[in-house]
């Protein structure tokens, strides 16, 4: 299996391989040391020291151009000129998912929540292991490492549900993502031009397409470590059912927020106790704006991010008053209110998606100020928008129905051998015919 | 044991697979076809780009003259392509027919190909030998035999909405916007810059072609069809003339070949019958199939 997820790592560049073989020896290094010694001092010691080593690649692939012209530019307002090195940089892909995976399971053999691997090719298939390098979901390593050890038979149900799995992935991902992305890319590249409306429908298209790209991305990892005989965590739960923007936290990309609130807001929240509520607002803030920069260093993305602590800073310190009139007047019950509740927080989030799209806070602004006024042309291409709701109403139904009756009209699990069978052949012939196959990357490739 | 049931039903499901591609490829060329208008006995054929395409309503054409009309257009067809399409057309109609409705534009004898992957619109009729040796040629060899062996892959998205309007029997234009010129703006500057060439290979496929649409028996109408003055200024004036002079001559020494150039000022300069500067929308399209089918009438009276 490591030998297998090397190969297909080094498919995509060989040379970054070397990137992920030397993170996974720092991290089987530095994390045996934890765990010789009974110094706390030094275990610290180790794993600030591992942290920065493995986050280093990180910062420099992800961050050096960007320095570097900054400071070039910052240099020449003062009319200094020092020319560093211009290096392009290709972003070695999913770089950032080996590595969060790296350092979370150096924090946990710190806290000593599991052990560290002895065996240093079970450590390096838990940093490479193909089917989740790329975009995740960001494994745990208390999840991942005892699967690895364990012995694999073939498990005939584990294959056919990993392959349910896989067949949903690819129908979101080359049915609906890549299909809303033809129209989102025309309006985005376009917002001069671009009329109110179109990019109103773009705005509010983009969220379903990111679900479908990533969710379908996950999907397609899910559906392939099962095949193989792993389980993985879920990177999605129905999130545009969600009531609220903590709930909606709780439901989009699963991994990558769990792991965020596991090594930084709880800490952080932990060292900012004496604030009290103040403290987890200042918490929330700082892990969505890492997030924010994680994404991208740039304006947008930490407004974006920043939009985001925001919002659930907000919700935190109404939390109990809304608590308590949810007691006396139970809206939370009422079905227009949960309704409403759903569409707002699909609305915030589509509006703060505006940030994570346009190309700069100008095109922003612009975006924001032509929905209002609705000036320019009208870009609506009728039978790719056609297609795409057509997509987004199956992912939806389907969403709808787990969500509100989990069990009940299932397709690919049907107990009916004929029903399971055509649904099957239903979604292939879908993705035969309404995919887009023009090889289009997945949008989280970038980070 | 358990095995042993998984790879029968993974033998199941690939048989009903192919059961079901057969079945729906089987439908959707039926639709196909119907939009086109294959399978009845036509008497005209309208064979041409996506230009052609949004400028002729059939049912408006065989209520104007009479005759039954198959509209045959692919989006960005080169000569080539073209060439395959006469080929393709001729196979299914051996007989032959009264009229063919040819669409020239000032590009088809200078550019050798408008797009390079035009040859995957042909994919739904790889049934046929013309077409199937022509996307042969043009196609790669996994792309070829993966539509080959799996017949709904053919079939893509853009091919599904003339497959609908075939069942539905919706053949018109449905674009009702109208140009908006100033994104034309930037295309004024480039006035009388695009030379005319005609270029020996592209000729020699379109007399080519003219020859197999005359082995039939059949009448040759070339039709130029307009675009909007802004984008028509954008070539050069004297090659323009050079090219309609070049088609003036042809039919002049070719028995039953005519030309027609729907340049005209009264058309050009109305942004009111384009939905951008090369097609048509509803208005124009009205505009065109009128003067078409007058021209149909009139002409077939002549040689009464």
């Amino acid at each position: 299996m490591l030998i297998a997820s090397y190969f297909f790592y080094i498919n995509i560049k060989p040379v970054y391989a070397l990137l992920t073989a030397g993170i996974t020896l720092f991290t089987f290094l530095f994390t045996r040391l934890i765990d010789s010694t009974t110094s706390e001092l030094k275990k610290k010691r180790y794993m600030v020291t591992n942290i920065v080593l493995i986050l280093l690649p990180l910062f420099f692939f992800k961050y050096f151009s960007i320095i570097n012209n900054e400071l070039l530019a910052l240099l020449e307002n003062h009319s200094l000129r020092w020319p560093l090195p211009e290096i392009k940089l290709i972003l070695p892909v999913g770089i950032s998912f080996y590595t969060f995976m790296a350092i979370g399971y150096t924090i946990d053999v710190y806290n000593e929540e599991i052990k560290s691997e002895k065996n240093i090719g079970i450590l390096a298939l838990f940093v490479s292991f193909f089917p989740l390098v790329l975009s995740g979901p960001i494994e745990r390593a208390k999840n991942m490492l005892p699967q690895f050890r364990a012995q694999k038979i073939l498990n005939y149900d584990m294959v056919v549900k990993g392959l349910k799995f896989m067949l949903w992935g690819y129908f979101m991902k080359l049915v609906v993502a890549d299909r809303i992305g033809i129209y989102i890319d025309v309006v985005y590249h376009d917002v001069s031009q671009c009329n109110g409306t179109s990019l109103l429908i773009a705005s509010l298209l983009r969220p379903f397409q990111i679900y479908a790209d990533l969710g379908g991305y996950t999907l397609i990892a899910i559906g392939t470590a099962k095949v193989l005989g792993f389980n993985v965590m879920c990177n999605f739960n129905r999130p545009f059912f969600a009531t609220s923007m903590g709930e909606f936290w709780r439901r989009w990309h699963i991994s990558l927020i769990t792991w965020l609130t596991d090594y930084i807001y709880t800490p952080l929240s932990f060292s900012f106790r004496k604030l009290r509520i103040w403290g987890i607002v200042l918490a929330l803030l700082i892990t969505f704006l890492i997030s924010g920069i994680w994404h991208k260093a740039s304006l947008n993305f930490v407004v974006w991010g920043l939009m985001q602590g925001i919002f659930l800073s907000l919700e935190a310190l109404t939390n109990s008053k809304r608590f308590a009139l949810d007691k006396r007047y139970a809206f939370s019950k009422n079905p227009i209110f949960k309704f409403v509740s759903i569409a707002m927080t699909y609305l915030l989030f589509s509006a703060s998606l505006v940030l994570g799209r346009a190309a700069n806070m100008g095109d922003v602004i612009k975006i924001y100020e032509k929905i209002f006024t609705n000036q320019g042309t009208p870009y609506l291409d009728l039978t790719t928008l056609a297609y795409s709701f057509f997509g987004i109403f199956l992912i939806m139904f389907k969403d709808f129905k787990d969500e509100f009756y989990p069990g009940k009209l299932s397709f690919f699990s049907n107990r009916k051998i004929w029903i399971r069978y055509l649904s099957y052949l239903i979604v292939i012939f879908l993705i035969i015919i309404f995919g887009v196959f023009e090889g289009n990357r997945f949008l989280y490739f970038q980070f | 044991m358990k095995h042993l049931v998984f790879f029968n039903k993974c033998v199941i499901l690939l048989l009903l697979f192919f059961f079901f591609d057969l079945l729906f490829s089987i439908v959707l060329i039926n639709g196909l076809k119907k939009s086109a208008d294959f399978n009845q006995n036509p008497e005209i054929l309208i064979n041409g780009s996506s230009m052609a395409g949004s400028g002729f309503n059939r049912q408006e054409i065989e209520k104007l003259t009479g005759n039954h009309v198959t509209i045959y257009t692919q989006e960005g067809v080169s000569v080539f392509d073209r060439y395959a399409m006469i080929n393709h057309f001729f196979h299914m109609y051996p007989a032959g027919i009264k009229t063919v409705i040819y669409e020239v534009s000032p590009v088809l004898l200078s550019d050798t190909k408008t797009s390079v992957n035009v040859y995957t619109l042909f994919f739904p009729f790889m049934d046929d030998k013309t077409i199937n040796s022509y996307i042969k040629e043009n196609a790669s060899p996994r792309e070829y035999y993966v539509h080959k062996i799996i017949r709904t892959t053919r079939f893509k998205s853009r091919s599904f909405i003339s497959i609908v309007s075939g069942y539905l029997g919706m053949f018109g234009n449905v674009k009702t916007n109208t140009l908006d010129t100033t994104a034309l703006v930037p295309l004024i500057s480039e006035k009388g810059k695009k030379e005319i060439i005609i270029q020996q290979a592209n000729r020699e496929i379109f007399e080519n072609t003219m020859d197999t649409i005359l082995s039939y028996n059949s009448n040759i109408v070339l039709v130029m069809m307009p675009m909007y003055y802004i984008k028509f200024q954008t070539f050069n004036g004297d090659s323009y003339k050079n090219l309609c002079s070049y088609f003036e001559n042809y039919c002049s020494v070719r028995k039953g070949i005519r030309f027609i150039d729907l340049n005209h000022d009264s058309l050009i300069f109305n942004p009111g019958y384009f939905s951008d500067q090369l097609h048509f929308n509803v208005y124009g399209q009205r505009r065109i199939t009128k003067i078409i089918s007058s021209y149909i009438v009139e002409n077939k009276n002549k040689s009464n």
